[in-house]
């Protein structure tokens, strides 16, 4: 873990420094054709330092939990992008979830009845689903929903109307708070959650997908086991056979890709899905960052997606050993 | 009469399979069954369960067990039979317990599955009891436990005891020792001979041993190639056997008591052919020995013998 750590600290400090552009320029702007004003700029920047002290101080000063401060905002990196962080996992975790209860159930239903006309159906929408541009969808989905048919709003998380002390950044649980109900009802909490719809339906297409193919695939595995036998032999109902005999032993690579998936539509997905819905997360901040050769906030995020991903491994570890402790017990001996 | 079937035919994806299969199960009986590796066995007992895959069907003039027609019987009536008066137990007990849930809650869902509405304490006194019945030490520890915890014998002393949750009328035995030691294959027969003997159920016990069969079962009906190719007494078909096949199995047997290896099988020259092949005429053919003109006619079974009801599908 600690050198997986080490690892992404390498990237995170090296991959935007070999990317073209100069961030004093961006940053000075015109007056970048003053040789004097740059080579101040660069001092302050410590750009003037050999690429590998650089390095070091990034090193140190992340380990005081110090990540620098952003170049654009003269803010702290590391307060802006916590206070960003909430609305990404906002939409990430409703996007996955969506996906989750839509996709598995979907793969199930599609191996149980295999070669019906339903699993053709499910099977086809996935591979649909799957193949889609992410931003020519969500593109498609505010031609229908906002602009045709005027039923969800297009950007943003709430209306302007709204003042939400934030508490725990995550709007769907700000509204709720006992004073903003008292101002507003609920409309608040209905207008937060109209804003989410759209991007999280855009961001759960393909893991949707994903979750619905692995599924499938994972219960045929299961459903041609002996012990599936064993449990119909015993006179169980079919629904038992299948829930409580099988799915539990398909869960194990479903939720590998829940793993996989949560970090690739939490991180990738975000960075679209924000950008096409102003969305204001760590995404589009990063895209923004990446716009201005802003290196601390750009390395910062990257540091802070390592650990970030890191750690969901770690949990989908340990989710292993609790489904199925034959396994659990396997990979803590190797 | 537990079970008679009469003319039982299965077909794998429309083609013939298991051709005319025509036996009786007595109750509190033991009926073997032998017969090489992709004869037809598993088939046909899962047909008796209604557990046949996709893709396979069986059909059949009559096929009754524990007094329910099972030719009528839906997919209720199945479902009750299967976790009440018929059980099973299977090759390899190591995958045939699930991997994710412990022995208390496989064994707690067949006892309740037999009694349903008994509270969940006595549901585990009997499960319990259970245990003990099969011969499980410390049974409490035990049923705390996954399946990959257990070894090979004692997985299927917890499979025999599910089975026995519902305590059945008829017992499905599938090789029930063909992947356990020796030693503890014959531990298991023993069981299953106690319990058989204690609560009356009648046993269906396939194997391919002979020399299981010789010492467990009453009655032994010999399966090539999906049919049954000889029936009757263990003790006289094993004493003098009629059909050509029967005879090399017996011949194969070395020692002819104690447990031989498990490879006796394939000492009987000649391939098999694939079950779903059409045969002209006799279908052990191209591997018997003393073949004649006869053989080419397709062969029906014969009474064997004047004064028992030993038959062969064999002119001889
Ligand atoms: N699910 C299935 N679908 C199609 N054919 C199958 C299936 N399972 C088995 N078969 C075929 O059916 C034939 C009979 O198989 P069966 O399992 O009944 O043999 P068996 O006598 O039980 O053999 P063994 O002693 O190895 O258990 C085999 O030739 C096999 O190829
Ligand atoms: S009928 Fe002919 S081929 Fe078949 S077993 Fe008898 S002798 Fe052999
Ligand atoms: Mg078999």
């Amino acid at each position: 873990m600690a050198t997986t750590l080490l690892g992404v600290t390498l990237l995170a400090f090296f991959l935007i420094r070999v990317a073209p552009g100069d961030p004093v320029l961006l940053l000075i702007g015109e007056r970048g054709s003053d040789p004097e004003q740059y080579r101040e700029m660069v001092v302050r920047l410590g750009l003037d330092n050999s690429l590998i002290v650089q390095y070091l101080q990034f090193v140190v000063s992340a380990l005081q939990g110090d990540l620098g401060v952003s170049v654009v905002s003269q803010q702290s990196v590391i307060g802006e992008l916590l206070a960003r962080w909430p609305a990404t996992i906002e939409l990430g975790v409703s996007a996955l979830l969506i996906a989750c209860l839509l996709g598995v159930p979907a793969g199930v239903i599609a191996a149980v009845y295999r070669n019906s006309v339903a699993d053709f159906l499910i099977m086809s929408v996935s591979i649909f689903g799957y193949s889609i541009p992410v931003f020519w969808w969500g593109l498609v989905l505010i031609m229908c929903f906002s602009i045709g048919l005027d039923i969800t709003p297009v950007a943003g998380r709430i209306d302007i109307l709204y003042d939400i002390p934030p508490v725990t950044g995550f709007m769907l649980m700000d509204t709720l708070a006992p004073q903003v109900v008292q101002e507003y009802g609920f409309s608040a909490f209905g207008s937060a959650l109209g804003h989410l719809v759209l991007p999280a339906l855009t961001m759960a297409t393909i893991p949707l997908a994903v979750f619905a193919r692995t599924t499938r695939s994972s219960m045929l595995e299961v459903l041609s086991e002996d012990y599936v036998r064993t449990a119909r032999a015993k006179g169980l109902s079919e629904f038992r056979v299948i829930w409580r005999h099988a799915f539990r032993n398909a869960l194990i690579p479903i939720v590998t890709v829940g793993g996989v998936l949560f970090v690739t539509t939490v991180i990738t997905g975000a960075i679209l899905t924000e950008t096409i819905f102003a969305w204001p997360g760590v995404g589009r901040y990063i895209v923004n960052s990446v716009y201005a050769r802003d290196y601390p906030v750009i390395q910062a995020s990257i540091l802070l997606i390592g650990i970030f991903v890191v750690l969901v491994n770690g949990l989908i570890d340990y989710l292993y050993g609790a489904i199925n402790p034959a396994v659990g017990r396997r990979d803590s001996a190797s | 009469m537990i079970l008679s079937v009469k003319n039982l035919s299965i077909e794998i994806d429309g083609k013939p399979a298991v051709r005319g299969l025509t036996f009786y199960v007595a109750a509190g009986e033991v009926l073997g069954v032998v017969g090489e590796s992709g004869c037809g066995k598993s088939m046909v007992n899962m047909a008796l369960m209604g557990l046949l895959p996709d893709g396979v069907n069986a059909s059949a003039e009559q096929m009754e067990a524990c007094s329910v027609d099972l030719l009528r019987a839906g997919p209720r009536d199945w479902r009750a039979l299967r976790g009440g008066k018929m059980a099973m137990i299977f090759q390899n007990p190591m995958s045939a317990l699930n991997p994710c849930l412990t022995v208390e809650r496989q064994l707690k869902e067949s006892v309740l599955q037999a009694r349903t509405g008994m509270s969940r304490a006595s549901a585990r006194a009997e499960a319990l009891r259970l245990l003990d019945r099969v011969g499980i030490a410390h049974a409490g520890a035990r049923l705390k436990s996954y399946p990959h915890e257990l070894s090979g014998g004692m997985a299927q002393r917890i499979m025999i005891a599910m089975a026995v949750a519902s305590a059945p009328q008829l017992m499905i035995a599938d090789e029930p020792t063909t992947a356990l030691d020796v030693t503890v294959q014959a531990q298991i027969l023993q069981l299953l001979e106690e319990i058989r003997r204690d609560t009356g159920m009648a046993l269906i016990l396939v194997s391919h041993d002979i020399g299981v069969i010789e010492q467990c079962a009453h009655r032994v009906q010999v399966m090539y190639s999906g049919q049954i190719v000889e029936s009757g007494d263990v003790g006289e078909v094993i004493a003098s056997p009629c059909h050509p096949y029967t005879r090399g199995l017996v011949a194969a047997q070395p020692g002819r008591s104690g447990l031989p290896p498990k490879s006796r099988l394939t000492t009987i020259d000649g391939s098999v052919i694939p079950i779903t092949e059409e045969v002209e005429g006799c279908r052990f053919r191209l591997r018997c020995s003393r073949t004649d003109h006869r053989c080419e006619q397709p062969q029906r079974m014969r009474r064997a013998a004047a004064n028992s009801y030993r038959e062969s599908r064999c002119h001889w």
